[in-house]
């Protein structure tokens, strides 16, 4: 309402007393503002004395203000302030005062408070006299279904109404000639006149994208045209309904420059990691995730509760998070309440999980043969000689008498191959979500409660996750002034896995994948009660069954509690933020003995001796803001906003384990029950705080030109104190071409044409620097046995580094926002240059200096990139709409300076100066030798080389294939074969609504990777105990001249150094996501009171495409990683309903 | 009114709160170094670090394959066959580097402790530092001398190489200094067992001595006497203060080899230097898999260790009257040198489960070292805290007599009878006296090295350093790796592609695969990684 009034004249005390607070501090501000407030209760009861002749209205108006400190309100349009009258006021109250003034003028007055309105005698009147009446009518959206909660009020009436289920409302008793105005989240505002009708229908349009879209900033939202940096927003409803374990899997692909990966499949263990427009550091440049503007972990939250996801990407969105923001920032706001009915949601999604790329075994005599052939190109004799090949052959022997050890043990000869025995075709999996949301102007709040389980990929034991998660988030209006904003959320986790490593070298996946399929899981004679023992072959089974487990639980809670009070003086708002969050952690875990025989004795155990251990981490943070808004015009085309805060956070860690081991029972696991003399307990604390002051100002010219700048001032604990501060500014502006009357003239069909740069510096601390890197530190090493009893010892471990100081990344940015064809078509562009000037590094120094270095800052990076997302939205018809949205973004990096030495060394070479992270560098395979005779006549590869080994070219032309000095100038034989870093990632996201069937397909790839197979994957012969898979029967021998792989040769490591032979670009298009929906006619639902039933199918990883060679490597798996835990293709159906 | 004097004191709380912050954060679970290094207890804790770099027991395989006693049933070892390249990093080299680094630490950091036990801890810092440097003299010749600690800036990480005979001097004063300040083995309580004693750093120095002094003497370098008189007399010292002794078995004394390597020979007396393991099953502080070496054929003894043994007369195979032709896998065992027994494998001995059976499943010679192998529980179990035995006093007494004869070219009866004899004795050998020599057309240089050989095989890499120091390597290391004598009725496993010669004797490696240069393999090739980092190493020749 207020909004509609113009202020009184020029007195303005509201001005002048904000002159005297801006000289305050913060506190003396907040303080006297609260007092300002309660003094002026009583202004009202002030005696006036006031004597003016033919003044003007404002004047006299403005003299009463003065003296009294009431503010008048009223309509320049309405009211004639220039009218004038005499006065003579004698210590009359301001009313007595009023009602003499409103008999010599045409006026009459309302008192509210404080505040007096002032009003034209006869409209007044009129109002009074107009005719009243009722109107009711029915909103649906453009697919024709209705519309509940949308929000109908009668302007410039505090009264209103809210459409039901069934989208129909009634208003009673209005004016006629009233204009109704009806409003709902993501709909255009419409605003329609009543002009006699008493029945009104409405059809609500979608908003379009990008001219009212309020983004999620640093400390506040903004307008997505006032934007002038690069920020990517990404609505919460495409997080939805997918069939993921967390919130980042879903984000993967949705955001240019946002790259999301994964490393393994294990439910809950999944090792999400996020990297926003490449490479920030060698280091690590974690990305900053604030949840409703605080520190909190987007892979722990409950997708269902996200309203939507801002990721800011150049320094001039994130500067104002200062020395935290280098990898940049990702803010995450959670669903509020509305205003209006209850709304009660209720989303379910059931499904299965399949593995993906499991690899494809050879019975057991296959892959003994290989062995054999591997054995005898290396000159030893054969692991089975050929009766025994012809045994495994054979179904009806499967063990025989071991002559090495007759009578006491047996010659296995099964073709036992586990994997279907152990792994699951399809792991359920479930996601339910109920939600409560409604409220009124004064409060309003949203609950809810999700529940997610997954189970894993084993037929049986240990391995499963579920985390339940809970929100409420209220919001209360206290007063005109102040309102309370409180968010709250609980989460746990609870994840089962077995008493063993899993994924790796040696873990579970490798005995699954790849040890000899000869043995069995039970003693044979044994009637299955006892496990078959020999080295590490067939322990999956027993561990999963008998071994134990591995329990972590996860609870966490944290709150962000906001105080704010809005316009203390008008376009000032103050707010305090304060959110702690606490997170605990435990791991139980409980490791039970089991043996394993050979045929008269135990001869293995797992687990030998049982153990219980117990750990236990707390994590305690804090996180306190305070922050002044203040906005403000000058002129009529000249608008402001400051922002200045003081943020303060710390946070602790703390761990606590206890193991106890020989428990005197191997079914209760228990601390107590534990031998005391290998009780074993430790602890770990770490700790830092980080005290931040930061400032921000837009400026806003006439809608066409926009500039930014902000401040941040950082001092770290982490640093020592001489270093302890650091400053990080940055600078924006855009220039919205479209509102130059000129452009618009000169091309009318865009609707958008902004085009924005930014510079600025970031600071990248977490993660990067060690909590006490600057204190030099002793640390317990190996214990020795002296006497038989673990002896303590000391040592330095590292250097300390107490000239450590910040890496700060420059960044540059310039892009370009179009939009076009009435909105429909919105193209963004955007071109970077980050540059870490300071980057810590280690020094490579020559092994005489006998220990670990610390990391210096001595190193440059570079990495730069373009991003291009276009969009398209369009609703032809009202039953039919349909959108396709494409980002396609590349980031390339360089180390430009490294003051160490650079050492070049087959495989992934990290830094060296010159070349792109992760660079690497092997041997040119020149396809194999074919003769004796080309061995000698080539360079001296190895001395076992031969006819079907991998043939390396002789770069530098010398007797010898090898790495030279290792130094970029002199590295021998080695070449550069590419480096880790994705490029050209992609996602694709398609659909359409036609009545009530919905369709979406999200596409997500990398244009070009390179990767290192690894060594024990490609080429298992080369190992004994490591058997062959259906893919590698393709060997080279002289009748198969173009194999894949190198003949098997046990003990042969040559073949499988870094080589062009195993690299493979990982280029690929995956189906991320699949959903079909169809929402019931709301005819059948609604007598049921359901406002809205929609079932679907949604399926995740479905299918892709690859240019990789070797197949059970999924593109998505790290450089050089072993045996995984797989990824899964997902199917899943679930129900949206909503009452 | 009331209300809004809620909201003052909630904005004061909040107020209060963040004033209250604080940016001076120190470790609370890890000392400081700072506060570190005060008391002896301090020392002793800092120097146990250095203990786990005393040679792992599986040192024993690894460096038996480099000389010609043992050979890998994996691929031919590439120092003993002469096709070794330079590597990029070397633990040997990083490791020695890592213990200086600490040693000097110690020695600088310590500098406030005083009192004998400090000193004590000092001397053992001394010891490792020695050990580390010798270590690295042993390898490569020249190295930098690193003798405090550096930072990354410093000019040391450029150090340009020191001549040998000057880190040689700074290793017997470090040992000298040890010497003096470390206690007696006599004094030293059983629970003390293992830590550096006075004798440990005598008997090292013994060792450096003899091997300097030969490495001279027979590589024509400087002076050969200086260190064969420090290894004379610092083994003279050792013998006459008698606080060592042979390790007799006291149940049966002509097994009392065999158990030296048992549990039943740990703690003897004749242990000068060990490294520890321990404790048990359900407390494995330390433990080590030498006998699943052993088994798979990490290393498998050769017939040029099988034919050293000498036959119960002394003779060697070709005088003896004892040596018949092989009809069983038996017969090479008859009427040898009970050492010989000790250390390989035959019929008779009870192996994996039952009694050994000779072939070739996990191993390429046909034969299995059986040192230090105890199959029940440590087999089993695939774990074993059998001690690794690094410097025992069998060995001090053959460096006595060794020195003495290179230093005059001659031993009496008296010498011999004091130091090698004692070791032939409890092997039931006949001493050596020069009448024997004499009698039998022996060659006395060559009986003291073949004892040496026989009495230390398997161990410790002696084999493939007496070598190296004697100039013998571009004789021996050429020759073919010869196995077994292949008996096809008693041998289980035998593969197609077994390489036999004329005398039915299995061939591992043939000579033409095997070289050594004398240019070049005498000394080891630097990390290539350090020549890159740092211009001023250089590389020894033909590398």
């Amino acid at each position: 309402m207020k909004k509609k009034l113009y202020r009184s004249g020029g007195g303005m005390p509201a001005l002048k007393k904000l002159t005297l607070i801006m000289k305050l501090n913060f506190f003396i501000m907040f303080v006297a503002v609260l007092q300002v407030s309660a003094n002026h209760v009583s202004a009202q009861k002030t005696h006036l004395d006031l004597k003016m002749k033919d003044a003007s209205l404002a004047k006299i108006l403005d003299a009463i203000e003065d003296q009294s400190g009431v503010y008048f309100f009223y309509n320049k349009t309405q009211v004639d302030e220039n009218q004038k009258a005499d006065v003579d006021f004698r210590d009359l109250t301001v009313e007595e005062a009023l009602t003499h003034l409103s008999n010599d003028l045409p006026i009459t007055y309302e008192i509210v408070g404080k505040n007096i309105i002032i009003k034209p005698r006869d409209s007044n009147q009129q109002v009074v006299t107009q005719q009243r009446k009722a109107v009711s009518g029915k909103v649906t959206d453009p697919s024709g279904a209705p519309l509940p909660g949308v929000t109908i009020a009668v302007k410039g009436t505090a009264s209103g109404t809210i459409t039901d289920a069934s989208g129909h409302f009634t208003l009673s008793d209005i004016p006629s000639g009233a204009t109704l105005v009806f409003s709902f989240v993501g709909m255009k505002t419409q605003e329609i006149p009543i002009a006699g009708k008493t029945t009104i229908n409405v059809t609500m349009a979608e908003e379009a994208i990008g001219i009212d879209e309020v983004v999620a900033i640093g400390y506040g939202t903004m307008k997505k045209v006032n934007l002038t940096g690069s920020i990517s927003q990404v609505n919460g409803e495409k997080l939805e309904n997918r069939p993921v374990t967390n919130a980042l899997s879903a984000l993967q692909g949705t955001a240019s420059g946002v790259v999301v990966t994964r490393s393994t499949g294990q439910p809950g263990k999944e090792g999400y990691t996020v990297e926003i427009r490449g490479l920030s550091s060698v280091n690590g440049g974690k990305a900053l995730v604030l949840v409703d503007g605080s520190p909190g972990d987007i892979s722990t939250l409950n997708p269902s509760d996200i309203e939507s996801v801002s990721v800011l990407k150049d320094a001039a969105a994130s500067a104002i998070y200062g020395a935290r923001a280098a990898g940049g920032v990702i803010l995450v706001t959670t669903k509020k309440g509305n205003i209006g009915k209850l709304i009660v949601e209720y989303n379910g999604l059931f499904g299965g999980q399949s593995p993906m790329m499991l690899p494809d075994r050879l019975h057991s005599w296959e892959e003994e043969t290989l062995t054999n052939i591997g054995r005898r190109n290396a000159g030893k004799g054969d692991d089975y000689k050929p009766a025994e090949i012809e045994d495994m052959k054979n179904p009806d022997v499967n063990y025989a008498d071991a002559w090495w050890n007759p009578g006491k043990d047996y010659r296995m000869a099964y073709d036992l191959n586990q994997i279907p025995l152990l792994v699951r075709d399809l792991s359920p999996m479930n996601d339910q979500n109920i939600s409560l949301r409604g409220g009124t102007e004064k409060e309003q709040f949203f609950m809810s409660l999700g529940y997610y389980h997954q189970q894993g990929i084993f037929k049986f034991g240990p391995d499963d996750t579920d985390r339940i998660n809970g929100r409420f988030n209220y919001f209360r209006q206290l007063n005109k002034t102040f309102s309370l904003d409180t968010r709250l959320s609980y989460r746990q986790s609870n994840t089962l896995s077995p008493a063993g490593s899993v994924g790796g070298t040696w873990g579970m996946f490798y005995e699954l994948f790849q040890t000899a399929q000869i043995f069995p899981i039970f003693l044979p004679e044994s009637n299955d009660t006892k496990y078959y023992g020999h080295g590490s072959n067939c322990t999956v089974y027993p561990i999963l069954k008998d071994g134990g487990r591995v329990k972590n639980r996860g609870d966490e809670f944290s709150g962000v509690f906001t105080f704010k009070a809005k316009d203390v003086v008008e376009g000032l708002t103050l707010s305090a933020v304060y959110s702690p969050r606490y997170i605990g952690e435990s791991t139980d875990g409980v490791y039970r003995t089991v043996p394993r025989w050979n045929r008269v004795t135990i001869n293995r155990y797992i687990n030998n001796p049982n153990r219980n251990s117990k750990d236990r981490t707390t994590t305690l943070s804090n996180n306190v803001q305070l922050l002044a808004d203040y906005d403000f015009k000058l002129g009529g085309k000249n608008t402001f906003h400051l922002l200045g805060g003081y943020a303060y956070e710390d946070y602790s860690y703390h761990y606590v384990s206890a193991t106890a081991k020989s428990l005197s029972s191997n079914e209760l696991f228990s601390l107590n029950l534990g031998d005391p003399t290998l009780a074993a307990v430790s602890d770990d604390v770490q700790t830092w705080a980080l005290l931040s002051w930061f400032g921000r100002l837009n400026y806003n010219f006439d809608d066409r030109f926009l500039f930014e700048a902000n401040l941040r001032y950082d001092g770290s604990s982490k640093l020592a104190p001489s270093d302890r501060w650091q400053a990080f500014p940055s600078l924006s502006g855009a220039w919205r071409l479209n509102n130059e009357s000129w452009f618009h003239e000169l091309f009318p069909v865009f609707d958008e044409f902004k085009l924005r740069a930014s510079w600025g510096q970031l600071g990248n601390s977490d993660g990067v620097i060690g909590n006490y890197d600057y204190i030099a530190l002793v640390t317990s090493g190996t214990v020795y046995p002296f006497n038989d009893v673990a002896n303590k010892s000391y040592y330095q471990k590292y250097l300390a580094s107490a000239d450590k100081t910040w890496e700060t990344i420059e960044t540059k940015n310039i892009g370009v926002d179009l939009s076009f064809l009435r909105n429909r078509l919105n193209v963004s562009g955007d071109y970077y240059i980050k540059r870490n000037n300071d980057m810590l590094a280690p020094l490579q120094v020559s092994s005489v200096i006998g220990i670990s270095t610390s990391t210096y800052n001595v190193a440059d990076l570079k990495t730069w990139g373009w991003e291009v997302t276009v969009g398209w939205k369009d609703s032809p018809s009202a039953d039919f709409s349909y959108w396709a949205n494409v980002n396609l973004f590349d980031s390339k990096n360089k180390i430009l300076k490294y003051s160490g030495q650079s050492s070049v060394s087959l495989g992934t070479n990290s830094i060296i100066e010159g070349m792109p992270y992760n660079s690497i560098f092997g041997y040119e395979a020149e396809g194999y030798f074919t003769s004796p005779g080309e061995v000698t006549a080539h360079a001296f590869q190895n001395s076992k080389a031969g006819p079907g080994d991998i043939k390396y070219r002789n770069v530098n032309d010398d007797e010898l294939i090898n790495g030279g000095l290792n130094r970029l100038d002199d590295k021998g034989d080695l070449v550069y074969l590419g480096n880790t870093s994705p490029r050209y990632n992609f996602g694709i996201d398609l659909g359409f609504k036609w009545k009530g069937f919905d369709f979406s397909a999200f596409l997500q790839g990398v244009g070009e990777r390179k990767m290192l197979l690894n060594p024990l994957v490609v080429n298992p012969s080369s190992q004994t105990n490591r058997k062959s898979w259906k893919i590698h029967l393709d060997y080279w021998t002289p009748e198969n001249p173009d194999a894949k792989f190198p003949r098997p040769y046990e003990g042969n490591t040559g073949n499988t150094l870094a080589s062009s032979h195993w690299i493979q670009n990982v280029a690929y298009v995956r189906l991320k996501n699949l959903q079909v929906g169809y929402t019931l006619p709301q005819s059948l639902t609604e007598h049921i009171s359901i406002t809205k039933a929609r079932i679907y199918f949604s399926g995740q990883d479905l299918a892709e495409l690859t240019s990789m060679w070797f197949p059970y490597y999924d593109p998505e798996i790290p450089n050089n990683a072993s045996f995984q835990y797989p990824f899964f293709r997902t199917f899943s159906m679930g129900v949206n309903i909503t009452f | 009114m009331k209300l809004l004097y809620k909201y003052y004191f909630f904005a004061f709380a909040v107020l209060t709160m963040a004033s209250s912050c604080n940016l001076d954060l120190y470790p609370e679970t890890q000392l400081s170094d700072a506060a570190f290094w005060k008391t002896p207890e301090d020392l002793k804790n800092a120097c146990n670090y250095m203990y786990p770099f005393l040679p792992d027991m599986l040192t024993n395989l690894t460096y038996a394959n480099y000389a010609d006693d043992g050979v890998s049933s994996g691929a031919a070892n590439q120092i003993s066959d002469g096709s070794r390249l330079a590597p990029g990093t070397d633990s040997d080299w990083d490791n020695s580097y890592a213990l200086i680094r600490v040693a000097n630490n110690i020695l600088e950091k310590s500098a406030d402790v005083t009192g004998a036990e400090a000193e004590r801890y000092r001397g053992e810092a001394r010891f490792f530092r020695a050990w580390a440097n010798f270590e690295l003299v042993k390898r490569f010749g020249d190295v930098p001398l690193i003798l405090r600690t550096f930072d990354v800036f410093d000019t040391l990480t450029v150090a340009h190489r020191t001549n040998r005979e000057k880190v040689l001097d700074t290793v017997y004063a470090d040992l000298d200094n040890a010497i003096a300040t470390l206690p007696d083995v006599s004094n030293l309580p059983s629970s003390e067992y293992g830590r550096i004693t006075s004798g440990a750093a005598l008997a090292l120095k013994a060792r450096i001595g003899l091997f300097e002094g030969t490495r001279n003497k027979f590589h024509g370098t400087r002076d050969a006497e200086k260190h064969l008189n420090i290894a004379l007399h610092s083994s003279e010292i050792l013998i006459n203060a008698a606080t060592y002794s042979l390790y007799e078995n006291p149940q049966s004394a002509d097994t009392s080899y065999h158990y030296l390597f048992l549990y039943e020979g740990e703690r003897s007396s004749e242990n000068i230097l060990v490294r520890l393991y321990g404790a048990n099953a359900a407390n494995k502080i330390s433990t080590h898999r030498i006998q699943s070496g052993e088994q798979m054929g990490s290393s498998t003894p050769t017939r040029a260790l099988a034919d050293a043994y000498r036959y119960v007369d002394g003779l060697p195979i070709e005088k003896s009257p004892y040596h018949k032709p092989r009809t069983t896998t038996l017969t090479e065992f008859e009427n040898r040198d009970i050492r010989m027994d000790a250390t390989i494998f035959n019929k008779k001995h009870i192996f994996v489960g039952g009694l050994y059976v000779p072939g070739f499943g996990f191993t390429s010679s046909g034969y299995t070292y059986r040192k230090y192998f105890n199959y029940e529980p440590d087999y089993r179990q695939d774990f074993s805290f059998l001690d690794h035995i690094l410097i025992r006093y069998a060995e001090v007494l053959l460096t006595y007599a060794e020195a003495k004869f290179e230093l005059n070219s001659n031993i009496s009866d008296v010498d011999l009878d004091k130091s090698i004899n004692l070791v032939r004795a409890r092997a039931k050998m006949p001493p050596l006296t020069n009448s024997f020599i004499a009698t039998n057309g022996l060659d006395m240089r060559t009986e003291i090295r073949t004892e040496r050989r026989v009495e230390l095989a398997m161990e410790g890499g002696h084999r493939y350093w007496d070598l190296i120091r004697w100039k013998t390597a571009e004789i021996e290391l050429p020759k073919p790796t010869l196995d077994v004598k292949l008996l096809p009725k008693e041998h289980k496993n035998i593969s197609a592609q077994l390489v036999i010669n004329s005398d039915s004797i299995v061939v591992v490696q043939d000579a033409s695969k095997r070289s050594f240069n004398p240019q070049r393999d005498y000394l080891w090739p630097l990390p290539t990684r350090d020549l890159g980092l740092n211009l001023n190493l250089t590389q020894n020749p033909k590398w």
